[in-house]
């Protein structure tokens, strides 16, 4: 019985050995292997160089294939007219959107309908036919001070222009020129339901651009601030119901809308209140960047566009005749000053960004020679409107509150503050532009946190929907002008530095650089992606992109047809996978001829493109798309056209011929 | 009961009846049919699009004919029981006979299989000479995964069956308990048994 018992617990006894030896091993295992994985981690980063911040960085901003980013950053494209659309954290570019420029992918200026667009409205015939811009500042639009993802405004600043971008299919849907004058600098701005988009002008120029001496500059010269009413349900610009306020020629700035508690104002910068006109070959005059820096104050402009709509209701304005015979609804001067829609209020000099803050009360400016942010209060700045408390009146009889009845605070950050976005957690984060910082203070404490550098020259900075109402936190943009040694060289033309920095813990965090090789960037928005729901492809097939809604000439397969009258010629043409119905078109010399091609594919992805070699033609027809185009076939001979989107396996022989019989 | 079942039969028409899904690298959410009796719904034009490389019809010629008669089939099909409740007199045969419509749904089922797989293996061997892609001949797997060039498929029944299978037995038991009289009871039993003992009993036409 005992050795019984005994035996008993040896073999207890082997038992628990053999499972927690199994355990241990296994623990052992585990850990090994996890020791191998890491270690061979810290191989990769030893053979790189790479410290724990950039494993860190790697980490926040890594996306495997597939995984979507959180924000879409919509960023000017500066000299190439274009907006470029960029993933967030990722910072993956993922479109040009073709604005103010040609751009052959997406068929931009190739199109009747879409050339019209680019031709634009209210733009002078005389002028030259413009083939670039350098677009500044975008603007998302608005529901109630928050980004809606319905659409986007941008500015030309080189031609005084303004292009509407609808984002169900990010495409351009008009463009106006504003004819009072030729160049703009803070465009676009939104009001907080995008009643309105602001667009003020930038340098100066004679009323409805005459010509005036520039002896004649404080007399006859003129800055606008332009108030384009948005009619939301059409998707454009209502240029019957737009308005601009006139003002004097101290070459305004950027503006932003007020909201919450300054809803109904706008602010906009100025930088030349000297009017300073720069000098001829022999003048004596100051040249423009020493005599527009003289006194130590600008003045920022206070708009009331509430009241100024009012106005405008009750005819209490001017018709004026701009540029190209277009008239144009102007407030005068003397208007704005008599019922007070046009205040002033000096701020520290050559301001650049002027930003409200998202509940609405503080205005902060950034002056480019300061080293300060200055804080306006709207409340103090609405009690000395409403007290007719003034220090005086500028030669235009504008009338001038003090600055120490308009100012709040000033946050000494740095050299050079430039423009000011905000988090969710009451910081302002300023981009401090000779210095090459971000500074990060504190709303209401007026204290500045913490300078993270940046590389190099940073102007503008984005924040998540760091200008609404309610902003997203997370992360921020530094916009760099310079790169200088980030990159590899690529000749003397340097791409610009967009910096994602993540701003969600006590300390900011640079994550990633990404090159911008289109053309310098202005400002950006960075939008929460869950806001955007843009169209994979269009709703119907036969559908006409610039009139947004089916087009007459839209067919459905084996609708295809060629009708020839005299020498017109229309061409009825379907593109699905892999062919062109007609393939062979034949006309005679002389005829115009007009195609209309629908891609009936119903397939994301499935784009078609047309290309007409020796017709400069190339169309991009995406799943539903009906494109137009039209050629007067002057040249004889037999000129292929092929689909110049590889859309299937036959795509090369998604071909054909237009045959253009000489004349006898 | 039998009420329901008609009822049950008549709603599955408004329901898809079988389904077939593609996967394929480039279509990550795959691409699907849904058909009705009288109707294909889904990514119809894309199918259309990729099967015209393999010479397939388009999908619109498929069973022309049988959608159209769908509806009419169904309403009758689906009042055909009743039929078998009457208390008829004649010959054992020709009662037997009458009670044979308590299968006329499970019939009309039957139809449909035999209709769809006639179609998948029409659809797959009647290929056009002339198309850029040639390919063996092949019938479309019925049901379950199945494989076509780069596509994997999928085909299963789709709820418009599924509710046609109960209207079926439904359609059947009541048969069995809903007569009054005993004797008409036996008859739908033994000519329902009769089906799958002697095979010999003329059946009920469906479709």
């Amino acid at each position: 019985m005992g050795r019984k018992l005994t035996s008993f617990r040896w073999i207890l006894a082997a038992v628990s050995f053999f499972i927690a030896g199994l355990i241990v091993g296994t623990i052992f295992i585990t850990n090994v292997t996890a020791q191998r994985e890491a270690d061979k981690f810290l191989e990769i980063a030893r053979a790189r160089g790479l410290t724990s911040e950039h494993i860190e960085a790697a980490l926040k901003t890594y996306h495997p294939t597939g995984v979507k980013d959180e924000f879409i950053m919509f960023s000017s494209g500066g000299h190439s007219g274009q907006v470029i659309v960029i993933g967030i954290p990722s910072m993956r570019i993922l479109k040009y959107i073709a604005v103010f420029t040609p751009e052959p992918w997406q068929g931009w200026g190739f199109d009747d309908e879409n050339k019209k667009v680019l031709q634009g409205e209210l733009c002078d015939p005389l002028r030259a036919k413009l083939t670039w811009a350098d677009t500044h500042h975008p603007a998302l639009s608005e529901t109630n001070g928050e980004y809606d993802g319905q659409f986007l405004f941008i500015g030309d600043k080189a031609n005084s222009r303004l292009a509407v971008i609808s984002l169900k299919d990010f495409e351009t849907k008009q463009i106006v020129c504003n004819p009072l004058g030729y160049s703009n600098h803070g465009a676009a701005f939104v009001t907080p339901n995008s009643e309105y988009i602001i667009e003020p002008s930038q340098y100066a120029v004679p009323q409805g651009g005459a010509y005036a001496p520039i002896k004649e500059y404080a007399e006859k010269y003129r800055g606008y601030i332009t108030f384009w009413a948005f009619d939301r349900a059409k998707g454009k610009i209502d240029i019957s119901r737009s308005f601009a306020i006139e003002a004097p020629p101290y070459w305004q700035d950027l503006c932003d809308a007020g909201k919450l508690a300054s809803y109904g104002y706008a602010f906009c910068n100025s930088f030349n209140s000297e009017m300073a006109t720069g000098r001829a070959i022999g003048g004596k005059e100051p040249p423009i960047e020493v005599g527009a820096s003289a006194n130590d104050m600008d003045y920022l402009h206070i708009v009331n566009w509430k009241k100024a709509e009012e106005l405008v209701k009750q005819g209490k304005y001017k018709t004026v005749k701009g540029a190209g015979g277009f008239e144009f609804k102007v407030i005068p001067l003397d208007v704005a000053v008599k019922e007070k829609i046009l205040v002033l209020t000096p701020e520290p000099k050559s301001p650049h960004g002027v930003d409200v803050s998202p509940d609405g009360k503080w205005i902060v400016v950034g002056g480019k020679l300061d080293t300060h942010v200055s804080v306006f209060s709207i409340e103090k700045i609405k009690k000395a409107i409403d007290e007719n408390k003034f220090e005086g009146k500028d030669r235009y009889g504008v009338p001038i509150i003090a600055f120490k009845d308009s100012l709040e605070a000033q946050v000494q950050i740095g050299l050079g503050p430039l423009h000011t976005v905000f988090d969710d957690k009451g910081h302002g984060y300023t981009s401090v532009f000779i210095e090459s910082v971000v500074a990060k203070w504190k709303l209401g404490e007026w204290k500045l946190v913490e300078k993270i550098p940046v590389h190099y020259n940073i102007g503008h900075i984005a924040s998540a929907e760091g200008d609404t109402v309610r902003p997203a936190g997370k992360y921020v943009v530094a916009l760099n002008k310079w790169s200088i040694d980030r990159f590899n060289p690529v000749g003397p033309l340097h791409p610009q530095n967009f910096q994602l920095i993540d701003i969600s813990g006590d300390k900011m965090k640079l994550l990633y650089d990404l090159p911008i090789p289109l053309g310098e960037p202005h400002y950006a928005q960075i939008i929460r992606a869950d806001r955007l729901s843009p169209w994979l492809v269009y709703p119907e097939v036969g559908f006409s992109p610039v009139e947004m809604r089916k087009s007459p000439k839209g067919i459905k397969l084996g609708e295809e047809k060629v009708i020839k009258k005299g020498n017109r010629v229309e061409v009825y043409m379907t593109a699905i996978r892999s062919r062109f119905t007609p393939e062979i078109v034949e006309v005679d010399q002389g005829d115009i001829v007009t195609f209309y091609i629908t891609n009936v594919e119903r397939a994301r992805e499935a784009t078609h493109g047309f290309s007409l070699g020796g017709y400069n033609v190339n169309l991009s027809l995406e799943p539903g798309e009906t494109g137009v185009f039209t050629i007067k076939a002057d040249v004889p001979g037999v000129f292929p056209f092929y689909c110049s989107e590889f859309c299937s396996a036959l795509h090369l022989e998604m071909a054909g011929y237009l045959l253009v019989k000489p004349k006898k | 009961m039998m009420l329901i079942s008609s009822g049950l039969l008549f709603i599955s028409f408004f329901f898809p009846w079988w389904r077939f899904k593609l996967y394929a690298p480039q279509y990550p959410d795959g691409l699907y049919l849904k058909v009705y009796l009288n109707n294909v719904k889904g990514d119809v034009s894309e199918i259309d699009i990729l099967n015209h490389y393999i010479g397939m019809k388009k999908l619109e010629e498929a069973a022309k004919f049988e959608r159209k008669i769908a509806f009419p089939s169904v309403v009758v099909v689906a009042f055909l029981p009743f039929v078998s409740l009457l208390r008829l007199r004649g010959n054992t045969l020709i009662r037997r006979f009458f009670a044979l419509f308590c299968l006329a749904p499970a019939g009309f089922l039957g139809g449909f299989v035999a209709g769809l797989f006639y179609w998948l293996w029409r659809f797959g061997h009647d290929l056009n000479p002339s198309a850029p892609i040639k390919i063996q001949p092949f019938t479309p797997k019925l049901l379950g995964w199945g494989s076509v060039a780069q596509f994997k498929t999928f085909a299963m029944f789709d709820t418009g069956f599924f509710i046609a299978l109960a209207a079926s037995i439904l359609g059947i038991i009541s048969c069995l308990i809903l007569p009054s009289s005993k004797e008409t009871k036996m008859e739908n039993g033994k000519a329902i048994l009769g089906i799958f003992s002697w095979g010999r009993i003329p059946c009920g036409k469906n479709k």
